[in-house]
């Protein structure tokens, strides 16, 4: 060890040489590690700004089989979606039956409603449905959400009824009559004559062979998934015309439908579109620069070693072991890039201040790299056959 | 006079991929105490392969290098060289970033002596070959040429071994620094009892060793007793 270290001092030149060399493949590391880290992390911020709002154009379905879109919409979100649930938000499930309803309220006396039973996830609003909704004081909005049957009845029932009951009876005309759903009554609304239920109390019962719309939307809030949500969408629904018309046409289930998935995603692909480029094009360099750092490490090893055979094999002649010979010139090669790597990381530093994210891994891989190259240049050096260098003497 | 080194029957072959050449061929040699030997002939006759395997560098092929009794293929050879046997280079082959006194102090290094110890001694073999500490913090390229090889003789000394083996030690010598150093080979020989091998071409060496051994071939040739000592 103080060998080498008596040789770095004195052959200066040569020494600050190598540490250059190593200091600027490790600052080459840190500022592609750097910049793809950046890249990255704009790219995260821009899918993040986006947000994409889903929507399943309600319209009819074709066959009979693919009715049962309430189960099938949970279906998508619980198990599909599965693993990105924490990017989808504001879910809204919408069923909507038009069909000859009773109600009826504790007097027995039944009543035939005008208007469709909803299902909601979610708490109606004016700007959807064109009319206002007042929930009853004792509710506040999580009230259908939960699993208990609710509902908001239109206010001129209530009037008609006095104002006297807090639940009502529901039974589309085919069912038996004693197949009533009774649902809490939680608020009312201005509207035409629809009873607007919760979603997950909606009785199957309720829907059988009715006319039906079906509305699915939510948010994705981060773009990132965007393609991951089209292409399970794809399995079940049909992307729009780009003219958007709705057409008739298989599905990847190779079902006939008519359904439509639109994902508005604005000008996404122009602000994504060259980040990605960018930071494919980082990563392809990033090996490369790995396979650089062995090469150098074995050239500048080399370069540092070839004049020294002679030297080495009189260390050899003198009674130093192969191994401490290679230990000699591996320390000083390992000395040499330590140091580099050390000011490399520091001119990193100093470049990006408090910005600097210092990817350990790949410095390492850098410094494993760089001392392979190295190692092989040396035990070239140390397994030196000293017969052969005195033979060339002779 | 005591026997230190012995070469029984031994043989080294180069090989390569159209031949195969004897350098050493069955050469028989003891080698004493106290004596100055020069190996001569002509190159590639296989001087400087008699003396690699004399300082441990490798085995003969076939036949046998014995130290004190004991065969050198049977011993650790890193530890033979560092202990038993040192080598002086024509072109002195000392370190070159290291200054002089600190090329003497190297083989002492590899023994284990601490650093102030070795400095003692290293100092004391220079003083031995002539070279005051002016020359201590010198670094070889600071040295003329007889300067160089009287350090590598102090270092060769240093590592106190038995045998010093030189190879064409005066070769890059002019004719006064040749003596010289001839005159360090023989004293160290006669007064202090080590056994000094030289492969020369330097007649002047053949003239003051005691034993003059001829090669050819790889072979023994001829075996001359110098009387004048």
């Amino acid at each position: 060890m103080r060998y080498g270290i008596t040789n770095i001092l004195r052959s200066l030149p040569k020494s600050i040489a190598l540490v250059c060399a190593a200091m600027v493949l490790t600052l080459s590391i840190c500022i592609i590690s750097q910049s793809i880290v950046t890249q990255t992390q704009s790219l995260e911020d821009v899918y993040s700004e986006y947000i994409i709002e889903t929507v399943i154009t309600d319209q009819f379905c074709i066959e009979e089989t693919n009715l049962a879109m309430n189960s099938k919409y949970y279906n998508i979100i619980s198990q599909n979606l599965h693993g990105i649930r924490d990017y989808i938000t504001d879910i809204k499930i919408r069923s909507s039956f038009s069909s000859n309803y009773t109600y009826m309220f504790d007097d027995k006396v039944e009543r035939e409603l005008g208007g469709s039973v909803v299902g909601l996830t979610y708490l109606p609003d004016e700007e959807e449905f064109k009319h206002e909704f007042n929930l009853m004081p004792l509710y506040d909005e999580s009230i259908l959400l939960d699993s208990r049957p609710s509902c908001i009845v239109p206010k001129r029932m209530m009037e008609d009824m006095g104002w006297e009951y807090y639940t009502v009876r529901l039974r589309y005309d085919k069912q038996e009559e004693n197949e009533f759903v009774e649902f809490n009554i939680v608020g009312t609304h201005e509207g035409p004559d629809n009873i607007y239920c919760s979603y997950e109390s909606f009785n199957d019962e309720l829907t059988k062979g009715t006319v039906s719309i079906y509305s699915f939307r939510f948010n994705l809030i981060n773009s990132k998934y965007t393609g991951e949500v089209a292409k399970i969408l794809k399995f079940y629904f049909i992307e729009p015309s780009i003219v958007g018309a709705i057409r008739r046409e298989l599905n990847e289930l190779k079902i006939l439908f008519r359904y439509t998935f639109v994902m508005p995603k604005g000008n996404l692909d122009d602000v994504v579109k060259p980040i990605e480029s960018d930071i494919r094009k980082l990563k392809i360099a990033e090996p490369f620069l790995f396979v650089l750092s062995v090469a150098t490490g074995l050239v500048v090893s080399f370069m540092s070693t070839k004049n020294r055979k002679a030297e080495f094999a009189v260390m050899r002649s003198l009674g130093t072991g192969k191994a401490m010979v290679f230990f000699e010139a591996f320390f000083e090669q390992l000395l040499l890039c330590l140091t580099g790597m050390l000011l490399g990381i520091a001119v990193f530093f100093a470049i990006y201040r408090q910005n600097a994210v210092l990817v350990v891994w790949k410095i390492a891989v850098f410094f494993v790299c760089y001392m392979s190259g190295t190692a092989i240049s040396v035990l070239n050096v140390a397994l030196v056959n000293v017969m052969k260098i005195m033979k060339a003497n002779e | 006079m005591e026997k230190i080194l012995e070469v029984k029957n031994a043989v080294y072959e180069y090989r390569n991929k159209y031949q195969t050449v004897k350098a050493v061929n069955d050469f028989s040699f003891e080698f004493e105490r106290g004596k100055l030997y020069a190996v001569v002939g002509k190159s590639g006759c296989g001087k400087t392969t008699l003396l690699a395997m004399l300082a441990g560098l490798d085995v003969p092929k076939e036949g046998s290098v014995v130290y004190k009794g004991k065969d050198t293929k049977e011993m650790n050879l890193d530890k033979y060289r560092r202990d038993d046997v040192a080598v002086i280079y024509q072109d002195y082959n000392l370190f070159p970033l290291l200054t002089a006194i600190e090329n003497v102090m190297y083989p002492l290094h590899l023994k284990g002596i601490k650093d102030k110890e070795a400095k003692v001694t290293a100092a004391k073999m220079m003083d031995s070959v002539g070279l005051d500490s002016a020359f201590h913090k010198r670094l070889p390229s600071m040295l003329s040429g007889g300067e160089q090889q009287r350090v590598a003789i102090a270092r060769a000394l240093a590592a106190k071994a038995d045998v010093i083996l030189a190879d064409e030690p005066t070769g890059n010598l002019d004719s006064e620094n040749g003596k010289n150093i001839i005159g360090i080979l023989k004293k160290l020989a006669h007064e202090e009892g080590y056994c000094v091998i030289v492969v020369t071409h330097d007649s002047e060496i053949s003239a003051d060793a005691d034993e003059v051994l001829s090669m050819r071939d790889g072979k023994l040739v001829t075996k001359q007793e110098d009387k004048v000592n």
